[in-house]
């Protein structure tokens, strides 16, 4: 049972990360505002069943299926073309690392992906993502082995162009 | 289909790098990998790609979403009655205050030392004789101007700011060219020629020369040809540098 | 027949460096590359041309150079003045393409000791920008178009006599965004700022007098500096790395040994010279740089003197 207090806290302090996790696999600020309320009226509706320790991986849990189930109904892929067409600071000679970073983790599939960015941006340990994502500790590891080894096999091709 | 960690070969290069970035290693295995890389430059690079594979964390401004997803909160009003008071008292203490005589300071130079110890600065057992000393030392009086008289005490504050040459070839002698003279040259007919033996070739005694002889006079031969080349160099008669051989660079 | 001998030859060389891929340039099939005081150092004018091709068939990846470079010794101020061009382009079909040009310019005063011996300090300044398309995954997005360019100046030392030479040259990077971004990105790039490159350079050749047919002459480039691994490094390593050599066979008109592009034969007059490298990798007999076993090189080197100097 969460109180009020709680659920505010929870808006505060977790509202950022859930945004972020969310963005960083839809690139759809619209789209990621959207889920984001989903996910918070979901917590606000469920507020009986849920443990107030846990409401952190219970919203990622709702966000990476949200997640799933948005880029499934609109069976689309995630376009980057909004924020990546030939930015500017190429254009400056001044490069953005992030930016290739961001298209390589665009082309991971959306489990890998969210494995990796909870790993990173959140710090969870394999056996908390195994949690929020119903996995076992064991394919998180290898789900992880996977996307960093795409991403680190994008960039390394890109490096033997430039 | 899921995936089981016997997908990977516990052995290959990218699963131990995955795992040392990762911090999954023991000390032992990690000391063992950063051997490696100390000299494996091949397996550096791949270090160094692994390392690119972490996504950085970026800030969102979401404080028009966060506001829009809290719920109001009903106000506790046993807060803001003791709020209330403190308020109430506040400003009554704010108005009815008595007024202070008002004062203005004028900073006034006076030549340190101050010949007269200020009374407020009388040395006694009570004070710290260390800063009663600093204090007197002052380059600034207040001075109340509503009396146009000197004040009985002065209260005085701290003044915080305070050419090679080559050798001869052994064994061998130098012969004169065999140049004939005009007389030799002239018909032999009728005239009693005289026979001259002929001198014994160089060969004969380049035979008697040891290999390493002979190479020692092949060094100072081009040794005497490059002294020449540079006499010439000396004289202007060649260019300013001397270059590499072009048939062997 | 002499002419259709030579003609064959170039011919030869020309189908086969196509044939066989190269990259790696060969030690002295451009004077300047490694040390600007060779500018001048024929004595008369000197024009080099390479071209080099590399094939990875794993990663179906080519890679193509032309470099050519000028130099002569002006007597009225008694310094050698140098002048390189190069192009290269790169690609990874349907997925990246990179193409980079480069200019420099050297200029080399001369001072003779005794009439035997040359020292040359130098300076020079190269000016090169890149671009690279990439995209991992075409149709799925627009490619991303990264551009830079760069400005490095060297200066470097020579001594020499007729039959050996002893180099020195340090690379003082003035300006790089291309090489900047590869840092931020890749963590290690040629160019960082925490490395700091020089090149000794040796040569000498064995003759038993400057009129035989044979020779032998061996030269060597050491790269040294320090470096750190990449940015997640702590502590900088020192190094010091065999970057080029030549072990180059003569009789007569032909020449033939192995270089750091592989192994080569050719032929020379008094002003021309042809040579053919046949490699074995992106890096030669030297290092290698995981584009796999079956990456070929190969590299066709020509040279003309355009006035034989009187020494």
């Amino acid at each position: 049972m969460i109180s009020v207090q709680d659920y505010n806290n929870a808006v505060k302090e977790h509202t950022r990360s859930i945004f972020r996790f969310l963005y960083k696999s839809l690139r759809d600020r619209e789209a990621t505002n959207d889920l984001v309320q989903d996910c918070y009226l979901k917590l606000w509706q469920n507020r009986e069943k849920i443990n107030p320790e846990k409401i952190k991986p219970w919203l990622f849990s709702v966000a990476h299926n949200a997640m799933l189930d948005y880029l499934t109904s609109s069976s689309r892929k995630v376009q980057l073309d909004e924020d990546f067409q030939a930015p500017p600071v190429f254009q400056k000679n001044d490069f953005d690392a992030k930016a290739i970073l961001e298209r390589t983790l665009n082309e991971l599939p959306p489990l890998q992906k969210s494995i990796l960015l909870l790993r990173d941006m959140e710090g969870y340990e394999y056996r908390e993502i195994g949690e929020i994502l119903g996995l076992t500790e064991a394919q998180v590891k290898v789900y992880l082995f996977r996307a960093r080894q795409k991403v680190k096999d994008y960039i390394k091709e890109l490096a033997h162009v430039i | 289909m899921k995936p089981t960690t016997s997908d990977a070969d516990e052995n290959s290069p990218d699963l131990l790098l995955f795992r040392y970035v990762e911090g999954d290693l023991d000390a032992a295995q990690v000391q063992e990998l950063e051997a490696r890389l100390a000299s494996d430059a091949a397996l550096r690079d791949e270090l160094a790609f692994w390392k690119e594979s972490f996504a950085e964390p970026e800030a969102y401004d979401t404080a028009h979403l966060e506001k829009s997803l809290l719920v109001p909160v009903e106000p506790r009003w046993t807060g803001s009655y003791f709020g209330t008071w403190i308020f109430i008292l506040t400003l009554t203490v704010t108005l009815f205050r008595p007024v202070p005589v008002a004062m203005e300071t004028r900073p006034v130079l006076i030549p340190a030392p101050v010949s007269t110890p200020a009374v407020a600065d009388v040395v006694t057992e009570a004070r710290n004789p260390e800063e009663a000393i600093t204090r007197s030392r002052m380059t600034r009086i207040t001075l109340p101007f509503r009396e146009k008289r000197l004040p009985e005490t002065i209260e005085v504050e701290r003044n915080v700011n305070e050419s090679i040459i080559p050798a001869p070839i052994p064994g061998i002698k130098s012969r004169p060219p065999e140049v004939l003279s005009p007389v030799a040259q002239l018909p032999l007919t009728g005239i009693k020629v005289q026979k001259v033996k002929p001198k014994p070739k160089p060969i004969a005694v380049a035979r008697t020369l040891s290999r390493r002889q002979g190479r020692a006079i092949m060094r100072m031969k081009e040794k005497a040809r490059q002294q020449r080349k540079a006499d010439q160099f000396l004289k202007g008669n060649v260019p300013y540098v001397v270059p590499l051989n072009s048939e062997n660079f | 027949m002499r002419t259709f001998l030579k003609a064959g030859l170039v011919w030869s060389g020309i189908l086969l460096s196509f044939a066989c891929y190269g990259q790696v340039i060969p030690l002295g099939a451009l004077p300047m590359q490694y040390n600007p005081a060779f500018a001048g150092e024929a004595g008369g004018p000197r024009f080099n041309f390479n071209l080099g091709l590399l094939t990875a068939s794993r990663f179906r990846h080519n890679e193509y150079n032309l470099n050519t470079s000028y130099d002569q010794f002006i007597p009225a101020i008694r310094s050698g003045v140098g002048f390189s061009a190069g192009y290269f382009t790169s690609s990874f079909p349907y997925s990246s393409s990179s193409e980079g040009y480069k200019f420099s310019v050297a200029v080399a005063p001369k001072f003779s000791l005794k009439g035997k011996y040359t020292i040359s300090p130098s300076l020079d300044l190269t000016y090169g920008s890149s671009a690279t398309s990439w995209n991992p995954r075409p149709g799925t997005a627009k490619p991303l178009n990264l551009s830079g360019y760069h400005l490095l100046s060297r200066a470097a030392v020579l001594i020499n006599s007729r039959k050996w030479y002893i180099g020195y040259s340090v690379d003082i990077p003035l300006h790089n965004t291309y090489q900047y971004y590869r840092y931020r990105l890749f963590g290690r790039s040629d160019i960082s700022p925490e490395r700091f490159n020089s090149y000794w350079q040796f040569g000498y050749t064995f003759q038993r007098s400057s009129e035989s047919k044979f020779s032998f002459t061996p030269q060597l480039v050491f790269l040294t500096g320090t470096d750190r691994y990449n940015r997640y490094s702590r502590n900088s390593f020192r190094y010091f790395a065999p970057e080029a050599f030549s072990l180059n066979f003569r009789y007569g008109k032909f020449i033939w040994g192995a270089n750091n592009a592989g192994f080569h034969l050719g032929m020379q007059t008094e002003r021309v010279r042809v040579m053919v490298s046949n490699g074995f990798g992106r890096r030669g007999l030297v290092t290698s740089d995981g584009l796999g076993s079956d990456a070929y090189t190969g590299n066709l080197s020509f040279r003309y003197m355009l006035k034989q100097s009187r020494w």
